[in-house]
């Protein structure tokens, strides 16, 4: 059903019991960037054919912003899914231990 | 001749990389707006203050409700949360200090608890009122 590569797939264990979650990058927005890029043959304000001819040339595009989107899965059946924000707020206390698990997995691995 | 031009590029390309670098760490450091990997390890129950340490910056509003539904009183503070160049409203209910639930005022309306709903509308009037100020 879900039609796009995941970003990372881990097990964690909670509570003695082992839980397979797949990360997947959510596209939830855009923003506005810049790249800037040399151009030697962009007009420098310089003499044609002076020596250091050329310019920087920025242009703006719509960059794609994603947001992790997971999916837990226990004995290969779907548990949990949604953003990390939402599981913590889950009344079911596996739920909401998974998401903080989640978001520890994902902090040790950004700092490692 | 070509060998020296050639030389020039990189440094111009380092004096201009260093502070495009260096505004965009400190254009994203002072972000007054909440981000999803901010709210990504909120759980329930957490006091204000340690809510406050994980978010790290001030709510735009912040306001108590009594709510018909019960007696309590319960203490919201709205955020406004980027994802890109889109801006929401984000709200966090405290009740006696404990974070009682997050996030956008839909997913209050559709909660699966009376008080919530009425929280969650009560906020939106509430916000409205104070925008108009």
């Amino acid at each position: 059903m879900v039609d796009e590569e995941y970003q990372s797939t881990f097990n964690l264990l909670e509570n003695h019991q082992e839980y397979t979650v797949f990360l997947y990058p959510m596209q939830t927005g855009t923003e506005k960037r810049q790249s800037t890029r040399y151009s030697p043959s962009a007009s420098s304000g310089m003499p044609s054919g002076a020596m250091g001819g050329g310019s920087f040339v920025t242009s703006t595009y719509d960059a794609t912003v994603s947001t992790r989107y997971a999916f837990v899965f226990k004995d290969d059946k779907l548990l949990f899914w949604g953003f990390l924000y939402e599981f913590g707020r889950e009344d079911d206390e596996t739920v909401a231990n998974l998401g903080a698990k989640i978001n520890d997995y994902l902090t040790k691995k950004k700092d490692s | 001749m070509i060998i020296s031009q050639r030389k020039k590029i990189p440094n111009m390309n380092l004096r201009l990389t260093i502070p495009i670098v260096a505004l965009t760490l400190l254009s994203s450091a002072c972000s007054s707006n909440l981000t999803f990997s901010r709210i990504a390890p909120l759980q329930k129950k957490l006091t204000e203050e340690e809510v406050n340490k994980l978010v790290e910056i001030e709510a735009t509003y912040e306001f108590t409700l009594h709510i018909n539904a019960d007696s309590s009183e319960y203490k919201v503070k709205s955020y406004t949360l980027s994802i890109g160049s889109y801006d929401s409203q984000f709200l966090f209910c405290f009740k006696n200090n404990k974070l009682l639930f997050w996030g956008y005022p839909h997913e209050f309306a559709r909660a699966n608890s009376p008080i919530l709903n009425e929280i969650g509308e009560k906020s939106i009037a509430k916000i409205k009122q104070l925008e108009e100020l």
